[in-house]
């Protein structure tokens, strides 16, 4: 096997790879905004909500910090249809284990942030005469995201990464793109050193964002 | 009800029920006094200042603004205090970590209270925080943002963020405690100005040569009491309890070594 038969192979594939990686991204980004807002709710449910609420977020929040994925998606595909009499279909079952998985994550996340906020800024909002209404817009929740971005952005490559499995409920992701091009070329080493190398560049791109960030921006704020 | 300016009325304030930092204290001052509170570290001089600036819960007692009661405790149940906030929004505090927003320029700092709480316009909000910074020697730095100023500068900062609000009396707890000596002096002139302007003041500080220069009034508190109230000329002089002696001793012993 030589390089450039190699590059060439994979370059007669790169429509389907694309469009793999196109959904893979679609699933992530769906992913993503669900669950960062479900994230950050569930936080603040667990910071200051009613006992009764916080019980029920924060076994949530275990048990799918605490499950595989990969069985979260299955339950969902199989077992929530069949409870319910009905047909989910894959794509929105792939959406809301996503959602709530990411949800889970970033909440802890969320919660972090908000409480490495110390209680001498919520004094000084007291002295300052700040009202709820001001104070946790313009002072809490914007400290508080700017700290937890970091990790927020690494729950990120992790929901990028474990995305892969939605493949598995026959969703036309990377992953799936990949491996369906290794089975009917035969050519598996190709093809999925190649997917993992897109997955890997991704990653490690957000990855480097984030140190950048850590070390300028938060660093510069003192934050 | 009474005459005075700043009402403190049989002020109790315990931590949990049992750590008791200030029992039944009594304590009045006139508008454009300079009440220095000294003491023994843990004997309550913050929380004094917190409870006036009602940042704490208090147990009993009740305190007064020009007459008008902004905060009370509610004596049938361990319940909330009263607190009329637009009274307590007269009162300014001045924190020893400065407690500055650090995702805000000093201007954002600065005009947010005016603007968000109270209604100001922007235009008017940056007009007077401008002409503010530049008394302060401060406005090359409208628009850095705190974590690149000198302790001083965030100090100074943090008073005018304060003063912005035209509060009736300010509270000043350890505001140069951590600073760089070198920079205590700039921190300690606004203070000076702002007594020169009779402005109504709480200072809790460790420098004795300071509070003698801008008392009217000094305050020796221990173990959650006052145990004498005199005038600076008098308390650093000839002070009438062996306490207070004591404490004085001490300290000014130290930093003259130091
Ligand atoms: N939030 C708190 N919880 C429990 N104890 C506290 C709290 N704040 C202060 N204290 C206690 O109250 C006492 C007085 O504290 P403080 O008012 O800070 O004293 P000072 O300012 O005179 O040094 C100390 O014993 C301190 O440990
Ligand atoms: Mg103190």
């Amino acid at each position: 096997m030589n390089i450039t038969a190699a590059l060439g192979f994979l370059w007669d594939y790169r429509l389907a790879l694309s469009i793999g990686l196109g959904n893979t991204l679609y699933f992530t980004a769906l992913g993503l905004a669900f669950g960062l807002t479900l994230g950050f709710l569930v936080s603040v449910v667990r910071q200051a909500g009613h006992p009764v609420l916080r019980v029920i977020a924060t076994t949530y929040v275990e048990i799918f910090r605490g499950t595989p994925v990969l069985i979260q998606l299955f339950w969902f595909f199989f077992c929530l249809p069949a409870i319910l009499g009905m047909e989910l279909g894959n794509v929105f079952s792939t959406v809301l284990t996503l959602s709530l998985y990411m949800g889970a994550i970033s909440s802890e996340s969320f919660r972090a942030a908000l409480k490495s906020i110390g209680a001498e800024q919520r004094d000084a909002c007291v002295a300052l005469g700040l009202p709820a209404r001001v104070s946790v817009p313009y002072v809490i929740l914007p400290q508080t995201v700017l700290r937890a971005v970091p990790t927020l952005l690494s729950n990120c490559v992790t929901l990028f990464k474990e995305s892969a499995l939605v493949s598995a409920v026959g969703m036309a992701d990377l992953m799936y793109q990949g491996q369906m091009i290794a089975d009917s070329t035969a050519r598996p080493i190709e093809i999925l050193t190649a997917t993992a190398l897109i997955y890997f560049v991704i990653a490690f791109s957000v990855t480097r964002i984030v140190s950048f960030y850590e070390r300028g921006y938060l660093a510069r704020m003192r934050l | 009800m009474s005459s005075s300016f700043l009402n403190v009325q049989g002020l109790r304030k315990s931590f949990g029920g049992h750590l008791i930092v200030l029992d039944d204290i009594n304590f009045q001052m006139e508008a454009g006094e300079r009440v220095v509170v000294i003491g023994p570290s843990g004997s309550g001089k913050s929380t004094l200042l917190r409870c006036v600036m009602g940042l704490e819960k208090i147990d009993r007692g009740r305190i007064e603004l020009e007459g008008v009661r902004y905060i009370e405790a509610n004596p049938k149940s361990r319940k909330d205090n009263f607190v009329d906030i637009p009274v307590r929004n007269k009162v300014g505090m001045v924190f020893q970590h400065y407690t500055l927003f650090p995702h805000l320029t000093v201007l954002g700092n600065l005009i947010l209270a005016p603007m968000r709480a109270r209604g100001e316009s922007r235009s008017v909000a940056t007009e007077r925080a401008m002409q503010l910074l530049a008394r302060l020697g401060l406005e090359s730095k409208a628009g850095a943002f705190p974590g690149m100023l000198s302790g001083g500068q965030k100090q100074r900062v943090a008073i005018a963020r304060a003063l912005l609000l035209d509060p009736k009396i300010m509270l000043f707890d350890e505001v140069t405690s951590a600073l760089d000596p070198e920079l205590v002096t700039e921190v300690e002139g606004v203070m000076l100005e702002l007594a020169e302007q009779k402005m109504s003041m709480m200072i809790v500080t460790h420098d004795m040569w300071f509070a003698k220069r801008i008392a009217t009034r000094v305050i020796f508190s221990a173990e959650g009491r006052i145990i004498e109230d005199a005038p600076p000329s008098k308390m650093f002089t000839n002070p009438s309890e062996p306490r207070t002696a004591d404490f004085l001793k001490k300290v000014l012993h130290v930093e003259t070594i130091s």
